[in-house]
């Protein structure tokens, strides 16, 4: 007894139709998102891949806005420190101008008056504020840090504290955001403020300017190799912003790696899937009008 | 031998030939007819008699008509559709689970993950500002709405597969109905002698309908006498009685249970969209419903800790950031912030508002092994990959038995289908046969009339 075929083949047809319009359904939906995991199912490692890619780029992108926000900061603190050299480098040369024997009483009292000009700049430089918060007042930064008062030696009383603050800028990279103004202005190493203080008193008083005059060039070293900070943080910020890009790069690569669709791949899927589709629908409207025994009965 | 059994054997002969070819007829008929199995005319010799010493043939009967099926191939039809049932119902519900942790397309839970700890990030670069602070109000109150949303989720798609429990448990208990009345009526009808093959088409068909919904097996019991019971042995049907399922809640779960002659039988049910429904409800979305709970617990927990042990902006201790979850289950659905006052945010260490050492800590919480083990980010993922392995593996597993099921369904039709070609080559014997049948006859005919003449 012979084989029996299968008579009945349109079932199969069918299914046949249907497997190759799903390829073809699945080569056109990673053309139009470009992606080849379009649901956890179709990669589940890539799928958990992907979360912590798009996780470390969500956090990258956090520390280059971050670092573009302390880059605003820290420029605002370095200008104003900046401004305040000119403002210290003319209180020198007026300590140098009052060391003058020639010099009136009258004239010195005129070279104190400037000088007290000079330190109430630089008591307002020492208040600078960005974004409503005071630069140089250590963590207390809704205080104003200086305020003049005579009655102290430094001519200031000191309202902040002496903490400094560290940003991260990266997985474990953190960088110090600030240099308290105590620090900078009344160092114990030579203080800024403290020396112009006793320049004016010295000046109002005659004794001791050429001692207080070399204070003062003492506090001004000081006050220099302090406000280095701010250049050698924004230095930093900016070589970590440099590494953030690179990384950003690489993870954007990694991202695609895991799931970018190839484009040309896909397109020659669909293409091949869409070639196998027609000639299956030829053929199958073919094979069903073929005729059978019974179409040739008289 | 008398001519008049001559002719006898002729009309015997046309009588049996019209009976095949209304066989014939029958299966072109029904060649498109689903659940149709093809018939054959079984024709016989009729007994010789013997004259002297000569055995003289009688002529030819139609013996019987029989349907050609292999019980064996539909078996193993039912088997597979068994596992089909449970695969399709199982992967519908899966892919419904999956669009809601659709992150290949960035919508899910990691980015309101990460936006809510990286704002603490932006808040440590700037901790008294009040727009950072606002950030994390926001982007606290969207993970919480993320969590909640992704846990509603679930929980319809766990009532979707109990309605499915309760409706599946109807159709069967309608498909059990009809199996046991053709039951009966191919009882009678057999012991009536007479034709039973479009009603075991019909029983077959309704079987395979069945086990899409159920795991069922059959026992045939001499001949015609069918029973069909589960896997777990819970009778379906014995002869043309059959016993309905019943669904009710249960008590602790609310959740539909089946139950047989009042034995619950849930968890012995292995097969069809029912055992589809069931895994999907008990197991699989507990399962992911219990992990983003544990995730929603640790996350609100560590926060919270965290941001109690630092100060805010007030210069108070910090306070609770998430209300605090009771217990892990249920943490996700229930998420809320429990502060609308960025200034509580506690990102100071020490009391002063400067200092972001706590803003940090709380930003550095996402890489921390703050949940069973792992950091938020890579349990969720481990979450996600779970459910696209149960997705990956269930739609696998459904096209391998969708093939076998189509594989089975053409060697069933190799057996039992009707082929046009082999209908019309009957078609052409039967007619042949029938047409000289007729001329023996006329022939008789024709020696009758000789013999009559003779007289």
């Amino acid at each position: 007894m012979s084989i029996r075929v299968n008579p009945n083949i349109v079932p199969d047809l069918v299914a046949g139709i249907g497997l190759t319009r799903q390829q073809l359904n699945e080569a056109n939906q990673q053309i139009a998102s470009g992606r080849t995991i379009n649901q956890p199912s179709d990669d589940p490692a890539g799928t958990a891949a992907l979360i912590l890619n798009h996780s470390a780029q969500s956090q990258t992108d956090t520390f280059q806005r971050n670092i573009g926000n302390l880059q605003g900061r820290l420029q605002t603190a370095d200008s104003a420190l900046n401004s305040a050299v000119n403002a210290i480098n003319q209180a020198i040369s007026l300590g140098v101008e009052a060391g003058n024997s020639d010099l009136s009483n009258g004239d010195r009292q005129a070279i104190a008056n400037q000088l007290v000009g000079i330190q109430q700049q630089l008591v307002s430089i020492a208040n600078t504020t960005y974004g409503g918060t005071y630069l140089f007042a250590g963590t207390l930064v809704e205080t104003q840090p200086f305020t003049l008062n005579p009655a102290n030696s430094a001519g200031v009383t000191y309202n902040g504290n002496n903490a400094s603050v560290t940003a991260e800028i990266n997985n474990g990279e953190t960088v110090t955001t600030n240099v308290p103004g105590s620090q900078l202005f009344l160092n114990g190493s030579g203080s800024l403020l403290g020396a112009i203080q006793q320049l004016i008193t010295a000046i109002q008083t005659n004794p001791g300017i050429g001692a207080a005059s070399t204070a003062l060039g003492a506090a001004n070293s000081v006050f220099d190799s302090q406000k280095v900070a701010y250049g050698t943080a924004l230095n930093q910020l900016e070589s970590a912003g440099n590494f953030l890009s690179t990384e950003h790069t690489q993870l954007a690569t990694q991202e695609n790696n895991i799931d970018a669709a190839d484009l040309a791949a896909s397109t020659s899927n669909f293409s091949q899937a869409s070639i196998a589709y027609q000639t299956l629908l030829k053929a199958e409207s073919n094979i069903l009008q073929l005729p059978n025994l019974l179409t040739f009965l008289q | 031998m008398s001519l008049g059994s001559s002719l006898f054997i002729a009309v015997q002969a046309l009588l049996t030939e019209k009976g095949a070819l209304a066989v014939t007829s029958n299966n072109i008929s029904n060649v498109n007819t689903p659940g149709y199995t093809r018939e054959v005319a079984n024709l016989e010799e009729t007994p010789p008699v013997r004259l002297g010493n000569l055995s003289y043939g009688t002529g030819v009967n139609l013996a019987s008509i029989t349907s050609v099926r292999d019980n064996i191939l539909q078996l193993r039809l039912n088997q597979e559709t068994q596992n089909q049932g449970r695969l399709d119902t199982f992967t519908n519900g899966l892919n419904q689970i999956q669009t809601v942790f659709n992150e290949p397309a960035g919508a899910g839970l990691q980015s309101l993950l990460s936006n809510f700890f990286n704002s603490f990030q932006t808040l440590a670069s700037d901790p008294t500002n009040s727009g950072a602070r606002q950030a994390v109000i926001g982007a606290a109150q969207s993970l919480a709405a993320g969590f909640k949303q992704t846990a509603t989720t679930l929980i319809e798609q766990q009532q979707n597969a109990d309605q499915g429990v309760v409706q599946t448990v109807q159709r069967i208990n309608s498909l059990t109905a009809q199996i046991a009345r053709l039951n009966g009526e191919i009882a009678s009808a057999a012991g009536g002698g007479q034709n039973t093959n479009s009603f075991q088409d019909q029983r077959a068909q309704l079987i395979t309908q069945l086990s899409g919904l159920i795991d069922v097996q059959t026992v045939t019991a001499n001949g015609n006498a069918l029973t069909l019971t589960t896997n777990g042995g819970t009778l379906l049907v014995v002869g043309n009685q059959n016993f309905d399922l019943q669904s009710a809640a249960d008590p602790t779960t609310n959740f539909q249970h089946v139950f047989a002659q009042g034995k619950d039988i849930t968890a012995t049910i292995q097969g069809g969209a029912l055992a589809g429904d069931i895994q999907l409800r008990d197991q699989e979305i507990p399962s992911i419903a219990t992990s983003l709970d544990t995730l929603a617990f640790n996350v609100a927990n560590s926060v919270n800790t965290q941001n109690a042990s630092g100060f805010d902006l007030n210069g108070n201790p910090g306070g609770n950031i998430f209300t605090p979850p009771t217990a892990a289950t249920g943490a996700a659905l229930n998420m809320t912030v429990a502060i609308t006052d960025p200034n509580l945010i506690a990102a100071s260490a020490d009391g002063t508002p400067g200092n972001n050492v706590n803003a940090t800590a709380l930003a550095n919480l996402q890489s921390q092994n703050v949940v069973s083990g792992q950091s938020p980010i890579s349990y969720y993922a481990g979450i996600v990959a779970q459910i696209g392995n149960s997705g990956a593996t269930a739609s696998s597993q459904l096209a391998g038995e969708n093939l076998l099921i189509q594989q089975l369904g053409d060697q069933i039709n190799a057996v039992s289908g009707v082929s046009l070609d082999e209908e019309g080559a009957n078609l052409i014997l039967y007619q042949n046969a029938y047409m000289a049948a007729s001329k023996v006859a006329t022939v008789i005919n024709g020696l009758f009339q000789t013999t009559i003449n003779m007289v």
